[in-house]
């Protein structure tokens, strides 16, 4: 499936580059354009050799776990 | 395909919308957040979840007053400054609308795999619903506007048909004894109801601008508040009537296991598959609202005129992300109880403090 991400993302890459060459595109758009698109690529063959990049919740968990089960414990004595 | 200037919602389409986004996703899990920590008054936290969150509603009905005709992207640079402005829109649109995104995908697949296509892979069931909801979106978002106005009766009717088949059901005993894990464990319990879904508000902030009516904008808050509110309450009440206080907190979606328990005069019972159509009408208008907000935001941070051109990259990073957003299903249960905070911090203290800044930085000299 990740294989299948991976194709769908270039192939959507190469729609965008085919209408910046129909329509002209602003630089300034095409740079963030192409830095995103080259993230989720990247997302995609990191998901197809099953090697995943660290999880966003495990820093929420890290940072607001112990600020979770502090206000718990307050409100479990009152 | 609509123009970008006449993608308008009316009030109406508005609130059934908000309506839909609220319960989506949470209306699975609602009773087993709220039972886990209040028992048998899980349903007095889900009181309380609501009270909370229209006791917030007057920081965003300011926001959207101090916002003017302005998008909030240009409400942020016009405060902080264009290069910090755009920063944090970027940085707020990637860790909120994006994530949640990202979540409600997740929560699509694990729901999906857990109760009714055991063996499908999960990247298929999200790049389905994916490209669902980038489709509504390519069309305008008066497009999704028009199908909640078509779809809202229908939620309504089978919430109404599931609650009439509970009353056989229910046993008014099992309410009682009343509070009596304490005011402590009731407020405990609405936290994760309000973190989940009533601080995400702040997104809807993004939805301001295309509305005809701007000044209904707190009226679309409070009558979306108060339509999602009396479903979690109707449905964690009659949860808890048929289940028990500790029951539903075992299961990770109590909601569609009560209506398995559905069994009347032999002949009407396995009516779980009317929870997952419900559950995913309601999904799709919460992807596509977080889709559309993270497009819309990212576009005006990174100075993209045409949001839509976003939507593919969007939707093929999102799924690839949401196969490892957490391990299982079980990991859920912990982070629901810690997204409350990271939600009151980038959903309630950086809006109030951007507010505050903007308010002091036009106070007359």
């Amino acid at each position: 499936m990740g294989y299948f991400l991976l194709g769908l993302g270039i192939i959507s890459l190469l729609a965008e580059i085919n209408s910046w060459r129909k329509r002209g595109s602003r630089a300034a758009a095409a740079i963030p354009l192409s830095a995103l698109y080259a993230v989720s690529l990247l997302a995609a063959w990191r998901i197809a050799i099953d090697r995943p990049l660290p999880s966003p919740p495990y820093w929420i968990h890290l940072w607001f776990g112990p600020v979770s089960r502090t206000i718990g414990q307050m409100l479990s004595r009152w | 395909m609509v123009n970008a200037m006449e993608d308008t919602l009316s009030t109406r389409q508005a609130v059934l919308w908000v309506s839909l986004f609220e319960l989506g996703s949470s209306i699975l899990f609602a009773p087993a957040f709220t039972t886990a920590k209040a028992g048998q008054d899980g349903w007095l936290s889900a009181l309380v979840a609501v009270a909370l969150h229209l006791a917030v509603l007057p920081l965003f009905v300011a926001w959207g007053r101090s916002m003017g005709n302005r998008t909030v992207a240009a409400y942020m640079a016009d405060t902080l400054g264009k290069p910090l402005g755009r920063t944090v829109m970027l940085l707020l649109a990637l860790g909120f609308p994006y994530l949640t995104f990202i979540l409600a995908l997740r929560n699509l697949s694990d729901f999906t795999m857990s109760a009714t296509m055991i063996e499908t892979p999960r990247s298929p069931i999200m790049l389905l619903m994916g490209a669902l909801a980038a489709c509504g979106i390519y069309y305008g978002i008066r497009a999704i506007g028009r199908t909640a106005e078509i779809a809202f009766p229908f939620v309504i009717l089978f919430i109404f048909i599931i609650i009439l088949s509970l009353i056989p059901d229910i046993r008014a005993d099992l309410l009682l004894p009343f509070g009596e894990r304490g005011v402590g464990a009731i407020a405990e319990g609405a936290i994760p109801l309000f973190g989940f879904p009533y601080l995400d508000i702040f997104m809807l902030l993004g939805l301001r601008p295309h509305l005809k009516n701007k000044s209904d904008f707190s009226k679309i808050l409070i009558g979306s508040g108060l339509i999602s509110g009396c479903i979690f309450v109707l449905l964690i009440l009659f949860t808890i009537l048929t289940l028990g206080g500790d029951l539903p907190s075992r299961f990770t979606h109590p909601t569609y296991f009560v209506v398995r328990t559905i069994s009347i005069g032999e002949f009407y019972k396995r009516i779980e598959a009317l929870v997952s159509f419900v559950w995913y009408i309601l999904i799709f208008f919460r992807i596509a609202l977080v889709l559309y907000l993270s497009s819309s935001w990212i576009a005006e941070a990174i100075g993209v005129r045409d949001h839509r051109r976003l939507l593919p990259p969007l939707v093929v990073l999102a799924v690839s992300m949401a196969n490892w957003v957490w391990p299982n299903v079980t990991y859920l249960i912990e982070f629901v109880n810690e997204w409350p905070y990271y939600a009151a911090v980038v959903g309630l203290l950086l809006p109030a403090c951007i507010l505050a800044i903007g308010r002091w930085r036009s106070r007359p000299a």
